[in-house]
């Protein structure tokens, strides 16, 4: 499947949904650690396969969770995160440090859940979608390769967070696969008219 | 439609942990799954605190309670990262190995009309089984990942081993090729040896002779004679010539008889009557082994001596003994990181010979120590030792029913102890 998703009046309308919910997103979470957060702005982009694993594979050192969601909208958050500035979000989300590997790998799959949750509620929130979140799960893409996957083409958005003075880095992808862009542009539509 | 009693009931009797919070955490709804598993029925938790009654995840659930209350989405915890939140006994408590429930949690917001949280609901969810099987699956796999590596560890043994058959062919053949050389060298030697000999009594007779001559034609009336003989004397360098002759013949010698004592060490060493029994003297067998490794010693370490007068001979296989000397001082030598000393000391204890070979080398770790006389038991780099010298030793030594023990205090190098009985009877 080639060719564009999305119009472009329906890209920028979800371009300006986006980036309303992510300032939401970054709002609550700044409330949530007591420090302020920096968002990049939102990109939304086609992408193949290939770009796709290329994405997650990143040669940096990296741990990735993955989240679910289901319901009107359906689809996978998937969060990257480096071990940089780890320790600070961890004192700031009440953790002891030097963080134990379970609370390291609790510590990430809490960020995920937190900010893919934050990402995604102001999203369908505007959209008026009901939707349900599955737990989020670690998640290592070195088995993934372009042949498993069973679609050519998916709606990646993306959003990068950062809490200045602190190293802390994550990257939030929210993906849907073709079927599921259906009920997405259809309330885009109807946002636009 | 449902009425409140049906709900009320389906509520107290769904197959998960199910309680209800206010923003306060006060306890608004405690079903009978966390009743009965933690033994606190309902009239104990409603109404009070959830923090309190489990000080020990306070912590932990106001954190999760607090971000779902902020960010207004559900939060997981899943028994991978925090098995027990609830301290509820196992559900297999016949076929289970487990003592505690394994549990995932989810806490969800309940909003109200105004799209408020009023309540937090607190799920938790029995992951015993499928915890129970992924533990046992990654005991499994560490346990595969284990056996792999004793193979891996087994085949680069043989490797060594092969390398060291290989090496100890070519050593027998390097043996055999050193006794014949020596053999060869020891015929022409000795002629080359006896004959200097013969040509230094020669050669002190013509000077001698040359020295009379002289004598003779000073006292000769003809002056001509003595002047022309004084010109010879002079234009062929004469006087040096008969002073530097017995100088050249007496090194010449040493050096015939140096190379005799390498041949002989050579014909010592070589395994040709290895395995013969006899009365030896361990002096001459460690003088013997240190001029054979001479050179590999020169230039690490300093020898000290401290040979027992009047040392009784020892009835043993004198190259097997040798072969155990070699390894122990090589061993040394290679314990040197700088230049340092190697004291030997030969003396009689008891009912014992007892050869002690010390170094002021890097010393053997304590975890080590145990270990020095397995086979294959090396701390040299890989392609540097086969691990097999001193197990060889030890074997040699037990044979002679001796004894080889090794001490290595903290930072004063190792100590090598050999015992041999004086009183041996040969073992076949």
């Amino acid at each position: 499947m080639s060719g564009q998703f999305l119009s472009e009046e329906q890209r920028d309308a979800l371009q300006e949904v986006l980036n309303i919910s992510m300032g939401q997103a970054a709002d609550v979470l700044a409330r949530l650690i007591q420090t302020q957060v920096q968002l990049s702005i939102p990109s939304v982009k086609q992408s193949s396969r290939q770009d796709f694993i290329g994405c997650l594979k990143e040669p940096v050192q990296q741990h990735l969770a993955q989240q679910s969601f289901l319901g009107e909208l359906s689809g996978e958050m998937i969060s990257l995160m480096t071990d940089n500035g780890n320790e600070a979000i961890a004192k700031l989300m009440h953790y002891d440090t030097p963080l134990p590997e379970q609370d390291r790998q609790e510590l990430l799959l809490e960020l995920t859940n937190i900010l893919a949750g934050a990402c995604l509620h102001g999203l369908i929130s505007q959209l008026n979608f009901k939707i349900q979140l599955a737990a989020p799960v670690l998640f290592n893409p070195a088995s993934l390769c372009s042949e498993q996957l069973n679609w050519q083409q998916a709606l990646l958005m993306e959003v990068q967070f950062q809490i200045p003075e602190t190293s802390f880095h994550a990257r939030i992808l929210i993906c849907l696969k073709q079927d599921s862009l259906y009920p997405l542009m259809h309330h885009l539509d109807m946002l636009l008219q | 439609m449902i009425d409140e009693q049906l709900a009320s009931q389906l509520i107290r009797q769904l197959p998960i942990g199910a309680c209800l919070l206010t923003p306060d955490y006060t306890i608004a709804l405690w079903n009978d799954f966390f009743a009965e598993r933690l033994q606190m029925p309902v009239e104990q938790t409603l109404g009070r605190n959830l923090l309190e009654l489990f000080p020990d995840q306070a912590r932990f659930l106001k954190r999760k309670l607090d971000s779902v209350f902020i960010l207004k989405n559900t939060s997981f915890s899943y028994w991978e990262q925090r098995p027990h939140i609830f301290q509820f006994k196992s559900t297999r408590p016949v076929t289970g190995q487990e003592e505690l429930m394994y549990q995932n949690m989810e806490i969800v917001p309940i909003f109200n009309d105004e799209g408020q949280i009023s309540h937090l609901f607190l799920a938790i969810t029995d992951a015993t089984t499928t915890a129970s099987y992924s533990i046992a699956l990654r005991q499994a796999h560490s346990q595969l990942e284990d056996e792999h590596k004793a193979q891996a560890e087994l085949i680069r043994k043989l490797e060594e081993a092969q390398n060291q058959l290989l090496q100890a062919e070519k050593m027998a053949s390097i043996g055999q090729l050193a006794a014949g050389v020596a053999h060869e060298i020891n015929n022409p030697i000795g002629f080359v040896s006896s004959n200097l000999e013969t040509l230094q009594h020669y050669c002190q007779s013509l000077v001698q002779a040359l020295d009379f001559a002289g004598q003779l034609l000073a006292k000769h009336p003809s002056a001509e004679l003595a002047s022309n003989y004084q010109q010879y004397k002079t234009q062929h360098n004469l006087d040096f010539l008969l002073q530097d002759m017995p100088e050249l013949i007496t090194e010449s010698l040493e050096g015939t008889g140096r190379v005799m004592s390498i041949v002989k060490s050579l014909r010592e060493f070589s395994h040709v009557d290895s395995t013969e029994w006899k009365e030896t003297s361990l002096i001459d067998g460690m003088e013997s082994t240190l001029r054979i490794i001479n050179n590999e010693l020169k230039y690490k370490a300093t020898i000290h001596k401290d040979y027992q007068e009047q040392m009784p001979l020892v009835y043993c296989q004198s190259m097997q003994i040798n072969q155990v000397f070699m390894n122990l001082l090589l061993n040394a030598a290679q314990a040197m990181e700088q230049p340092g000393d190697i004291y030997i000391r030969i003396s009689t204890a008891g009912d014992f010979a007892r050869i002690s070979i010390r170094d002021t080398g890097t010393g053997i770790a304590p975890q080590h120590l145990t270990k020095v006389f397995e086979p294959f038991f090396t701390t040299k780099p890989v392609g540097a030792g086969t691990g097999l010298g001193l197990s060889l030793s030890y074997s040699i030594i037990q044979k002679h029913q001796g004894k080889l023990s090794v001490t290595s205090p903290a930072g004063q190098g190792a100590e090598f102890v050999i015992q041999l009985p004086l009183l041996a009877t040969p073992k076949e």
